[in-house]
């Protein structure tokens, strides 16, 4: 949902990992599921620490929702 | 019809007290139509009379707020107004909000009220969903122009007159929805709504998008490993039995949940109400929406100074942008106070 992020105007903004798990992955063993958080939180950090002067996306993890869920959720 | 008794509000300068050496005058009953008043009156023909004029200070009203408005509401009542027009306030910011505020409590005693004032004013963001603001320009250039269109809407709204549309009687949208009936149906409304826009002709939607205000970056955080770091989500995450009674849409209310001592977050501990996506992958582990886990290895690691000991929780889906706003400034309140540094909101 980056794009309903970009227009309410939120300044720095994380592409994660999906609309039913943002921080995760329940197809991925444990182990690489928690790796995978760590490279959002990262990356989330990263954006923190930069500076911006308008709504920018920092990176993106590719693993769009695998299954088409509802995109309701914002 | 008797002439209707209209009371005015005007500020130092537009009462004819005096400039900013006079912005902490208190509140003042005039006698008759006194300063801009005089517009007022004059646009009111037949229909009514200026009673009297309150004029107050700009910075008397704004440095103590519900007080002088309670004055000068008080002073109005004395009048037994029919109808009470503040203003116009064009750009005048202080003296915008202080119209915006006396119409509030006007309306809210039962008297009609109106105020006008240019669309920069920020009296109108903060006013224009309780009160009838006309828009005008942004001096007093047009002054009797402004005020008939002021008395227009007044009398109106004193004779208990139907409002039209903001556009047709020219006050500012105060977000309410009213049934008509559209002499279309949709389908051609819309088709013709397309047509118009390829012939390159002006459109206008019937449902405006809401306007988000540009929001101003904070500065990055120079030092991760000395800042405090918390952790919001709007993805639906409560304690279990939800005791705070957060929606599962149209939120409220938020959470506010102690992770103190926690490595994580227990699933047994926590539920999710939000009726906005499938919920069931982060029932199993909380995790998936609000990363403690990984949070708490960097605070241990150094990575960065501390995380935060409480997680603020809501539902966005649905979620008015009224409330949204409200939540969002009460949450960055408690974290502005608790000196944390920087937020990681995580969203689904």
């Amino acid at each position: 949902m980056t794009p309903v992020a970009l227009m309410v105007g939120a300044n720095r903004v994380v592409s994660a990992a999906g609309i039913i798990h943002p921080l995760g992955n329940a197809e991925l063993s444990a182990e690489d599921e928690k790796a995978l958080r760590r490279r959002i939180v990262e990356r989330a950090l990263a954006a923190l620490a930069t500076e911006v002067v308008r709504p920018t996306v920092f990176g993106g993890e590719p693993a769009p929702d695998a299954d088409g869920s509802p995109s309701q959720a914002t | 019809m008797p002439p209707l008794r209209v009371v005015c509000y005007v500020n130092q300068f537009f009462g004819q007290i005096g400039g900013e050496d006079k912005a902490g005058t208190g509140p003042q009953s005039l006698e008759g139509p006194v300063g801009a008043a005089r517009a007022i009156h004059q646009a009111l023909g037949d229909a009514g009379l200026v009673v009297a004029t309150l004029a107050c200070g700009d910075n008397y009203v704004a440095e103590r707020s519900e007080a002088a408005i309670g004055e000068l509401v008080d002073l109005a009542a004395g009048h037994a107004p029919d109808l009470l027009i503040a203003g116009p306030a064009f750009l005048a910011g202080r003296y915008g909000v202080a119209c915006g505020a006396l119409c509030a409590a006007a309306a809210r005693l039962g008297v009609p009220a109106v105020t006008g004032m240019h669309r920069e004013n920020p009296g109108v963001e903060l006013y224009r969903r309780r009160v009838y603001i006309v828009e005008t320009g942004a001096d007093a250039a047009r002054m009797l122009d402004d005020a008939r269109r002021l008395v227009a809407l007044g009398l109106k709204l004193a004779r208990r007159e139907a409002i039209a549309a903001p556009g047709v009687d020219g006050y500012f949208p105060r977000g309410l929805t009213r049934n008509t009936l559209a002499p279309a149906t949709a389908a051609r409304r819309a088709t013709a709504m397309l047509l118009d826009k390829l012939a390159g002709h002006a459109v206008s939607s019937e449902v405006p998008l809401p306007d988000f205000p540009t929001i101003a970056a904070p500065a990055p955080v120079r030092d991760l490993g000395h800042a405090t770091i918390a952790l919001v989500t709007d993805g639906g995450l409560v304690l279990k039995g939800n005791p705070d009674e957060i929606e599962p849409l149209a939120a409220t209310r938020f959470g506010a949940y102690s992770i103190e001592g926690q490595r994580g977050l227990d699933p047994g501990r926590y539920d999710n109400v939000h009726r906005g996506y499938d919920t069931t992958f982060v029932k199993q582990d909380p995790h998936r929406l609000v990363p403690v886990d990984v949070a708490r290895d960097m605070e241990g690691q150094g990575r960065i100074g501390k995380l935060h000991e409480t997680v603020y929780s809501t539902t966005g889906v649905a979620t008015t942008l009224a409330h949204s706003e409200r939540m969002g400034r009460e949450i960055a309140a408690k974290l502005r106070a608790a000196r944390v540094d920087a937020v990681i909101l995580t969203s689904t």
